[in-house]
């Protein structure tokens, strides 16, 4: 881990390095003087060689200091903090609706193999897999919030700042917009798998000793096709990080999204910088978590004995 | 052949979905003689119109046609995504091919594609877009290398489980040099998995650039398409919401068909390999 750590962080540096405009001239704007950006270059350490600034951002990076916006003159940890609250919020709140409906409605799609209701699930769900997030969250802005006002249109007054919990209604479009095309996929997923399950000599052999077929599903089936389902959610993640730029966006929320988006509008590097390696921080430990959970979910599977990749 | 008009027969909605991408095709390669309107004629007396027998679609803020902005739309669309399966299978099947059949490559190239894939796709994609600037070709590399990654793992982990083949060593035995075990032996065993793969990466290539159309960030905005379509008709949503209704419905029926053919020919694929695709 702590290679592929050394790894993300030199590409995070070039990427932000290799983005073309001086950031001295961005901060100064196009009145300065060349001497004063040149002044500017010396104190921020830019005219140092690349490899002597990579070592210096780590250093700090190690201590806690990711550097300081330009557009906000405050240090990057607490701008990414101060819009994390609505990203977390809305993340959970559609991860709570994935694995409410997807799970269950794979479950049921699989049992029901061939049937009417499983072709109607996966139809809908190809379909729902199919629909942009910000064309979904457009529509349901102007049905729900437009038309007929059960829902606020946009923004997010925070919780944590003294708001009341009934702010919450803020995040329930944009959560459904986030979750739609991912429970299409969870749904879809876990009908695989547990296909795959039920062809195995076990179930026969559970079926055969007159266990309940509600409990050869859930017993049997269910908790083995599990597997396949934890390493979804690494990739859910993922998802879900690409989904909020674009749903904040969409329901102009505070987050860590919309963050993402303004910065490369304004050029604001640093924050970039910022939430491009947290992310990836994030979903690194994510995926490490997956790998353990594999291992508590599928005895089978033994630590160092290859990989199951 | 046969088999697919076979296949064809049995599944009626992968018959649509081929049927809609064949009119989609068609639309874009003559979208010059069948656009009834130049898609940047702007009609200002004509501004915000509904549908009505001039205007099938209806017409945006400027007074331009919107079904002839969705066809040449559908140009737009369907060349990126194209350049996109292109340059992500063809680099995805070289690194893969040979990072899976040479153990020295394995750990320099793998460990690259694995730092890649720790950033989401979308995510990713915006930085090599603000990197790169913005522009067709640029846009088709930031998201063809999101979904590079994603073809190389594939074709790595297949390469691997057909590298231990019997066949592969047979020819060795027979003197066979490692070039032509790779191209001539290993790859021909990789088209079907990589076809699947590619119709997917279109979908949702399509996807993920509409994306970056509507947050700014992708195609320059004098390049008509369906996703800065959507942005701009944003702005109208109460007053017009033809601007919003016929780009999003085209978007959903091409990324859905497919979708549909893709996970059609999955079927069709070789069981043993059906676990490496990840469609819808």
């Amino acid at each position: 881990m702590i290679p592929s750590l050394l790894m993300v962080s030199i590409v995070v540096f070039l990427f932000i390095h290799l983005i073309p405009g001086d950031p001295a001239q961005i901060m100064l704007g196009d009145l300065a003087t060349p001497e004063q950006v040149e002044q500017l270059r010396v104190e921020m350490g830019l005219d140092q060689p690349v490899a002597v600034q990579y070592g210096k951002w780590l250093k700090n990076l190690l201590s806690g200091d990711m550097g300081t916006s330009i557009f906000f003159h405050q240090p990057v940890g607490s701008v990414i903090l101060s819009r994390a609250e609505t990203s977390i919020l809305l993340s959970l709140m559609t991860l709570f609706i994935i694995v409410v409906i997807g799970i269950p409605v794979g479950y049921l799609s699989s049992t029901r193999y061939g049937t009417r209701t499983d072709q109607v699930v996966s139809g809908l769900s190809m379909t729902f897999a199919s629909i942009p997030t910000f064309w979904l969250g457009l529509n349901l802005m102007t049905i729900f919030a437009v038309k007929l006002h059960i829902f606020p249109t946009s923004g997010f007054p925070s919780i944590v700042d003294g708001g009341s919990i009934a702010n919450l209604v803020y995040l329930i479009l944009p959560s459904i917009t986030l979750a739609a095309p991912n429970s299409a996929l969870i749904i879809r997923l876990t009908r695989a798998s547990m296909l795959d399950v039920l062809k195995e000599d076990y179930v026969r052999t559970a079926r055969a000793k007159g266990l309940a077929e509600h409990l050869v599903n859930i017993k049997h089936v269910f908790r083995n096709s599990l597997n396949a389902v934890a390493s979804a959610l690494g990739f859910t993640f993922a998802a879900l990080v690409s989904g909020t730029v674009v749903t904040e966006t969409v329901f102009s929320l505070p987050g860590i999204g919309r963050l993402v988006v303004d910065s490369i509008l304004r050029r604001d590097y640093p924050v970039l910088q910022g939430i491009i390696l947290v992310i990836a921080l994030i979903y690194m430990l994510i995926n490490l978590l997956v790998d353990i959970s594999y291992v508590m979910l599928d005895p089978r599977i033994q630590h160092g004995t290859g990989s199951t990749k | 052949m046969k088999n697919i008009l076979k296949m064809m027969n049995s599944r009626k909605i992968t018959f649509i979905g081929m049927l809609f991408l064949l009119i989609l095709i068609v639309l874009g390669l003559f979208a010059p003689l069948l656009a009834p309107y130049d898609p940047y004629e702007m009609m200002h007396e004509e501004r915000l119109q509904s549908m009505n027998s001039l205007h099938f679609f209806g017409t945006d803020n400027f007074g331009r046609d919107i079904f002839s902005r969705i066809i040449y739309g559908a140009r737009t669309s369907l060349i990126a995504s194209a350049g996109v399966v292109i340059f992500s299978m063809v680099a995805g099947v070289c690194i893969g091919l040979f990072a899976g059949f040479y153990k020295r490559l394995d750990a320099v190239l793998m460990r690259i594609i694995d730092v890649m894939m720790a950033f989401p796709s979308l995510l990713l994609a915006l930085v090599l877009v603000s990197i790169l600037g913005r522009g067709m070709l640029n846009v088709i590399l930031a998201v063809g290398v999101t979904y590079l990654t994603r073809t190389t793992r594939i074709v790595y982990g297949l390469t691997l489980k057909l590298k231990e083949e019997v066949f592969v060593d047979a020819f060795r035995a027979a003197g066979a040099s490692n070039m032509r075990l790779i191209f001539k032996h290993i790859l021909p065993n990789l088209i079907s998995p990589v076809i699947v793969q590619a119709t997917f990466t279109f979908a949702f290539s399509l996807l993920d650039m509409a994306s970056l159309d509507f947050l700014g960030l992708g195609l320059p905005p004098e390049i008509p398409s369906w996703g800065s379509m959507l942005s701009e008709g944003a702005l109208y949503l109460s007053r017009a919401p033809w601007l919003l209704i016929f780009p999003g419905l085209f978007i959903v029926l091409t990324v859905l068909s497919f979708n549909i053919v893709g996970d059609t020919l999955r079927d069709q694929m070789d069981p043993r390999f059906r676990h490496d695709i990840q469609g819808v």
